[in-house]
């Protein structure tokens, strides 16, 4: 794993939907069992895109720059290791529109040459 | 002169790792799209279900577009097994030469006065006849029975 996931992240983000629903239903005494669905729904999701991008990039395949050699991954034609040609950030969208920012890094392989694949 | 290769993003090692899925939809979504899209016969009906239950919006056409690439991927797979069995041949199950088939039906009470019918299906295994002092004879077969009520089954083998 190049990066570790941030447990203080998660840490706070439970202890903030905590912390905004009980607030939230003190200030909503008579609220229907509809209504606390939804608001807790809406928090909710937003922790679970924050733990899924933290959770997807906690890879070695997300950034290799450092990796040792024979570390880096490989190309799945000719299985020489790709060399970093840069990185770039795909966004994706999880349960309630929530948005997944993906960094991470891209490569060519030496003996494949550049543009293995074509654009996602 | 060798054909140069066009000149394109590299390859992300994450997105394989992650298997994530062309478009912008995770792929829990797009499974979720591709779902109702097969279950309603309507893309837009289908985009408006994954709106209320995940509160992601899409256009139909793009309801189209995963639903349609999902069964192309669908039929590709299953081609490519069709020609795997083809090539490999695949031994046939192990089967005698010749079976011996009986269909019957019963009428069997049940309790408080109801009646209902019992299928019964026998699968019989010819067996070699057998030189005797009166000739040749052939001995039982080798039953398998399968009786259905309904939509109950009951099997047995002989």
């Amino acid at each position: 794993m190049s990066g570790k996931m941030n447990e203080q992240l998660w840490h706070q983000l439970t202890q903030d939907v905590m912390t905004e629903m009980r607030e939230w239903r003190a200030q909503h005494p008579k609220a229907t069992l509809r209504e606390m669905e939804t608001e807790l729904d809406a928090r909710l999701n937003r922790m679970r895109a924050r733990m899924l991008e933290d959770m997807a990039l906690a890879s070695a395949a997300a950034d290799w720059t450092d990796a040792p050699a024979g570390a880096p991954p490989t190309c799945p034609d000719c299985g020489q290791p790709l060399q970093v040609r840069g990185s770039d950030t795909r966004t994706l969208q999880t349960q309630s529109g929530q948005a997944l920012h993906l960094k991470r890094q891209d490569g060519t392989c030496p003996a494949c040459g550049a543009g293995l694949f074509p654009p996602r | 002169m060798a054909p140069v290769r066009p000149v394109g993003p590299g390859f992300f090692p994450l997105d394989e790792e992650l298997a994530l899925l062309p478009g912008n939809l995770s792929p829990w979504l797009q499974e979720a799209l591709v779902r109702l899209s097969t279950h309603i016969p309507s893309f837009a009906r289908a985009a408006r279900e994954l709106a209320f239950f995940t509160g992601v919006a899409v256009h139909r056409n793009s309801a189209r577009r995963h639903t349609e690439r999902a069964g192309a991927l669908l039929v590709a797979h299953e081609t490519a097994e069709a020609a795997r069995v083809l090539r490999e041949h695949p031994a046939p199950p192990c089967a005698p030469d010749t079976l011996v088939i009986r269909v019957d039906g019963a009428m069997v009470p049940l309790l408080r006065g109801q009646w209902t019918e019992v299928r019964t299906l026998a699968v019989g295994e010819v067996q070699p006849a057998e030189p005797s002092a009166d000739g040749p004879v052939v001995c039982g077969p080798r039953l398998a029975h399968r009786e259905r009520n309904g939509g109950e089954r009951k099997q047995a083998g002989g």
